[in-house]
């Protein structure tokens, strides 16, 4: 078997359902469902960053796994909820019910082909809130086993940085130059800062016990969060490497639990 | 097919920056092509994404007979964007996987079509390869059009014709395509 084989029979869709039912006689194989977005990313990036850092995960996990390892791909959902984008044009975006519903059926189907673990790789922080309730109503619903694996790992980034380049800024960006150099356009890179914009009080963006419902528009005309101008390749290789160590880690605990 | 997501494609939606989709920009495209792909259970022995593979090699094909000999479009890199494959298709019938419920399966496509419009492209073109998806994308095709007021194509490939090279010269991706190009922008009467 060629390694290009053995990559794609990691995904269901690439396999035959004799291959599928038989995957799911082991009680223990996890099915992994990436999703993404297509939405803008700065002037230096292009729209699709979220699902190709995605596929490019994918890509190196599989290459990362076992031969023996109970693992399988679903079809991933690279167009996501991405309506804290409006305004930008070329974004793609479902609302958060067209999102659920795509997710909650590929879980039903999942259950339905015999599996009994799903996880979900998600490259895009719009879908998590969507994210975070439909995991627990497909446990509900359907009485599989449901996570969301975290893909963040753990980096050198300045503190504003971490907290506040949430979006094409450093981190985003030297992810691109490391898989992607070619799409990258880093004379155009440029910085704008979310705590910048912000009123000053009790309310945060995200993560705390008072919120607003921002749009990316509030806060930065060009689309960036962050500063991309200080990425690099090497800092992006170094992060995508502690990302797959990371989501590995998490994957080889679902599957010998 | 390294991981469903069509990485290299030369015309891929994903590849353009949000500039490149404002009304100024020299590479906006005139129109958007979305392929639908159902999964399928054709059989014990036959892999799920042989309709994907169907429309996506078609495409390939239309991108190069686009792209090379005589009768170019004048600006190639503002004639097109192909968007990624909707895969979550209605499950009309027990064959089709990983789809959802009809309803879901409409809003969805509409949503994306939304965006295709509020990226200031005019006309979107659905591409697939089921018989079974036919009325479904012809009565999306149809509301949207009235409800956005898009130019609302759809094109039904035949099924396995890539390998037979059995389509008819005029009725080839590549002919249709540019027949929805060169349509008027706006209503003809």
């Amino acid at each position: 078997m060629t390694q290009e084989n053995t990559r794609s029979q990691r995904f269901l869709v690439s396999m035959t359902p004799k291959m599928i039912r038989e995957a799911a006689r082991n009680s223990k194989a996890l099915i992994i469902l990436p999703t993404g977005a297509i939405e803008q990313h700065g002037p230096h990036l292009p729209v699709g960053v979220d699902s190709l850092l995605g596929t490019s995960f994918v890509s190196r996990l599989i290459a990362g796994l076992n031969e023996d390892e109970p693992v399988w791909f679903a079809p991933p959902i690279w167009i996501g909820k991405s309506n804290e984008h409006d305004g930008y044009p070329g974004t793609l975006s479902l609302s958060g019910d067209s999102f659920r519903a795509q997710v909650l059926s590929t879980a039903e189907q999942v259950k339905q082909m015999g599996f009994s673990r799903i996880a979900l790789l998600n490259t895009h922080g719009g879908n998590q809130p969507v994210l975070q309730t439909t995991v627990l109503e497909i446990e509900t619903s359907f009485g599989i086993k449901a996570s969301i694996l975290d893909s963040h790992p753990i980096t050198d980034l300045d503190p504003r940085e971490e907290q506040f380049g949430i979006h094409a800024g450093q981190y985003e960006t030297s992810l691109m130059l490391a898989i992607c150099p070619d799409m990258v356009e880093m004379d155009k890179a440029d910085c704008y800062w979310m705590d910048d914009r912000f009123p000053k009080g009790s309310f945060a963006a995200e993560n705390h016990f008072a919120t607003f419902a921002w749009k990316i528009a509030d806060f930065t005309p060009s689309g960036t969060l962050g500063d991309a101008t200080l990425a690099s390749a090497s800092d992006g290789e170094r992060w995508v490497t502690g990302v797959i160590d990371v989501l590995l880690k998490q994957i080889r605990e679902k599957v010998s639990g | 097919m390294s991981g469903l997501f069509e990485i290299d494609a030369d015309m891929a939606w994903h590849s353009l920056p949000w500039q490149g989709f404002e009304p100024s920009s020299e590479v906006l495209p005139r129109m958007a092509i979305q392929p639908v792909c159902a999964f399928v259970n054709r059989g014990n022995d036959v892999p799920l994404n042989r309709e994907y593979e169907v429309v996506w090699k078609q495409i390939e094909v239309a991108c190069q007979s686009f792209f090379s000999g005589e009768n170019q479009p004048s600006n190639l890199h503002s004639s097109f964007r192909i968007l990624p494959s909707f895969n979550r298709v209605p499950n009309l019938v027990p064959e089709i996987l990983f789809g959802t419920s009809l309803p879901a399966a409409s809003k969805a496509l509409f949503e994306i079509a939304d965006s295709v419009q509020k990226a200031n492209v005019r006309k979107i073109v659905f591409v697939h390869a089921n018989p079974i998806l036919g009325p479904w994308l012809d009565t999306v095709a149809r509301e949207l059009r009235i409800y956005s007021d898009m130019r609302v194509f759809t094109i039904q490939l035949e099924f396995g014709s890539s390998e037979a090279g059995v389509v008819a010269e005029e009725r080839t991706l590549d002919a249709l395509l540019r027949e929805v190009i060169a349509f008027p922008a706006n209503p003809p009467f």
